[in-house]
């Protein structure tokens, strides 16, 4: 019943530890990456036509396996090696996953893709697969991008062995790398504000003075303030970028 | 039942909730957004085989065993065929995290699932339909690889919340109970009652408050042996199905004890509004809101239960109370005053409007059980 996951070498190596993919399934990503993914996906899930996820880990590849609804191409960027994934992931997604090398993926597919889900770029290779990217899509296209600030250390899973990514590019670099292949940025997202941390915050001391009544209001009050689209993101752990084609 | 409501009228409202569960539907199953004290679920909105299922089973089975027509048990099979095509290798199913979806793993999501299927499965072996063991074979899967695999605490002899936590939370412990009671029954084996329920119902007894002004309540959960400070009255609702099974299976009186004492103390919580309070802390203070509409159907169904052990409880103010709920789309509002949780009382919170499949079950399983006048739903309703 256990189905064993040889996650990329990188991954392996980090976590010294062999991963079974339902591992991986039951794993409830932080809620940053959670509500981003959420919103990402739920552009992917409009279309029933032909869609791609460019990811960076098995981590992100889970979140997005389990939100898919129909039939997705996989490229993977960094030491994330999406054919493994696809061998293992196929048994529990229900919709169809092909894994997509980055190199071929013009020659490969030969067409183009009507919504791409981008999670997290990478400092090595943004430039080369935001091209790629541009060339695979008609004027029109979306694109989410799922990105992380310096903050994102302060994200446990940015402390785990079992990494979302590598080295990614932070926002702001992305959006250049976008539109300089022809990309433009309609808004972004930001998730964990410095309001909700404030929250946060007198949710705890409330909690510390034995008002629990107002520790769950402050809580409550922390939920409300937990994203922000458009504007400043960079006191936010994780930003997701929306784009479309030019 | 005091109820005596136009059974004419019920059956328009059972008929609108019924198309609104329809308009609900989406490849997969029943979609959605979800809104709940813990958290929202409003961007994923895709399917979730979590609690959901077993108030539309189950409702749709009431209707069913009421009309003798078949339109409403191919609808509870197609549910049941739902959560079958959802399960995972793990034997998990898919999206049953209700707020936190799509994750997998929820609690009570997947036993409340196996409760659905288990029914399905009761139903169709007691019809000599022989289609009844995949349900049967569904649920089991289900049961033993996460429930009694992954949760089951052999040490403490309960069932921990969470493969990665080992508190216990009551009503969910309470509900697995129920899905293990029609598992023992279908095989016809008692061994699991003695195994994993009985042992689990003393823990939940434990958690229960026994004197005081908070007598009957049972605390939310049990975390590093400390009760977690919180009386959920709709979460205490949730337990007493369990002992009620528990005291008539083994004749003890002690379930018994415990399911009346729980059931006064939620009749105690009665608002003027007929509603209750959504959570009281042994403090004395309280968070009143939001305050449970659809689900209070749950609170509703289970005082009925209880209500031959001795319990009094103004049932038709909880009704109004529910039935203002109801919305011009068949469906019935998820609660009242979300807003009202905040810091300086916003009152316009639109989650409060938001129906919810997985609350409105709540009330489709009550109404379908109290529908008396069989004629108004046995033909069809297209």
């Amino acid at each position: 019943m256990r189905h064993v996951v040889p996650l990329d070498d990188n991954e392996v190596a980090m976590s010294k530890k062999t991963w079974m993919f339902e591992d991986l399934y039951f794993q409830k990503p932080a809620v940053e990456y959670r509500l981003a993914f959420d919103v990402a996906n739920s552009i992917i899930n409009k279309n029933s036509r032909s869609n791609l996820a460019v990811i960076s880990s098995s981590l992100h590849a889970t979140e997005i396996v389990k939100r898919c609804r129909f039939d997705l191409d996989i490229v993977g960027t960094g030491s994330f090696t999406v054919e493994q994934f696809v061998d293992i992931a196929s048994d529990w997604s229900p919709m169809r996953i092909n894994a997509v090398k980055l190199k071929e993926m013009p020659k490969f597919t030969r067409r183009t893709y009507s919504s791409i889900i981008w999670a997290e770029p990478e400092v090595d290779s943004s430039e080369e697969v935001a091209n790629l990217l541009r060339r695979s899509s008609l004027v029109g296209t979306s694109l989410m991008v799922v990105t992380t600030t310096r903050l994102r250390h302060f994200l446990p899973v940015w402390r785990s062995a079992l990494r979302p990514a590598h080295n990614p590019l932070s926002p702001g670099a992305t959006m250049r790398s976008l539109a300089k292949v022809g990309w433009r940025v309609d808004g972004w997202q930001a998730f964990h504000t410095p309001q909700s941390v404030f929250w946060a915050g007198l949710s705890r001391l409330a909690s510390i003075a034995n008002r629990p009544d107002w520790r769950d209001r402050c809580f409550f009050a922390m939920r409300a303030a937990y994203r922000k689209s458009n504007k400043g993101y960079r006191l936010t752990p994780v930003v997701l970028l929306s784009a479309r084609a030019i | 039942m005091l109820i005596n409501l136009n059974d004419a009228t019920l059956a328009t409202i059972l008929i609108g909730l019924d198309k609104w569960f329809d308009s609900m539907r989406q490849d997969g199953g029943y979609g959605g957004p979800v809104v709940h004290w813990w958290n929202d679920c409003q961007d994923y909105i895709g399917p979730g085989l979590d609690w959901r299922y077993e108030g539309i089973v189950l409702g749709y089975l009431n209707l069913w065993k009421l009309t003798d027509s078949n339109q409403w048990l191919s609808k509870a099979i197609r549910a049941g065929q739902d959560i079958i095509s959802g399960q995972l290798p793990s034997g998990n199913f898919r999206s049953s995290c209700f707020e936190l979806n799509p994750n997998t793993g929820g609690t009570p999501h997947e036993a409340a699932c196996d409760i659905a299927l288990l029914q399905v499965a009761t139903s169709l072996k007691a019809m000599g339909d022989s289609n009844w063991k995949q349900y049967a074979v569904s649920a089991e899967q289900n049961l033993f690889h996460y429930h009694m695999g992954l949760l089951w605490d052999d040490s403490m002899r309960y069932f921990q919340e969470q493969p990665f936590s080992r508190s216990f939370v009551p009503n969910k412990a309470a509900t697995l109970c129920e899905a293990i009671f029609l598992y023992a029954y279908l095989k016809n084996n008692d061994e699991y009652i003695v195994r994993y329920v009985l042992p689990t119902l003393e823990f939940i007894i434990d958690a229960q408050v026994k004197e005081g002004r908070f007598r009957g309540a049972i605390y939310q959960g049990i975390a590093n042996n400390r009760p977690i400070d919180g009386f959920f009255p709709y979460y205490i609702a949730r337990c007493i199905p369990a002992l009620l099974e528990g005291y008539a299976w083994s004749g003890k009186e002690r379930y018994a004890d415990a399911a009346l004492s729980a059931a006064k103390f939620i009749s105690r919580c009665q608002s003027e509004n007929g509603g209750f309070p959504q959570v009281i802390y042994s403090t004395g203070r309280m968070n009143k809101y939001p305050q449970w509409i659809a689900a209070t159907g749950d609170i509703l169904r289970v005082l009925g239960e209880a209500r031959h052990l001795g319990v009094e409880f103004d049932e038709r103010r909880t009704f109004d109370w529910l039935m203002a709920g109801l919305q011009a789309d068949g469906s019935i509002r998820t609660a009242s005053g979300f807003g009202r949780v905040f810091p300086g009382m916003r009152t316009d919170d639109p989650r409060d409007d938001v129906a919810v499949c997985g609350w409105v079950d709540k009330a489709f399983r009550y109404l379908t059980g109290i529908l008396r006048c069989k004629h108004l739903l046995q033909t069809g309703v297209d």
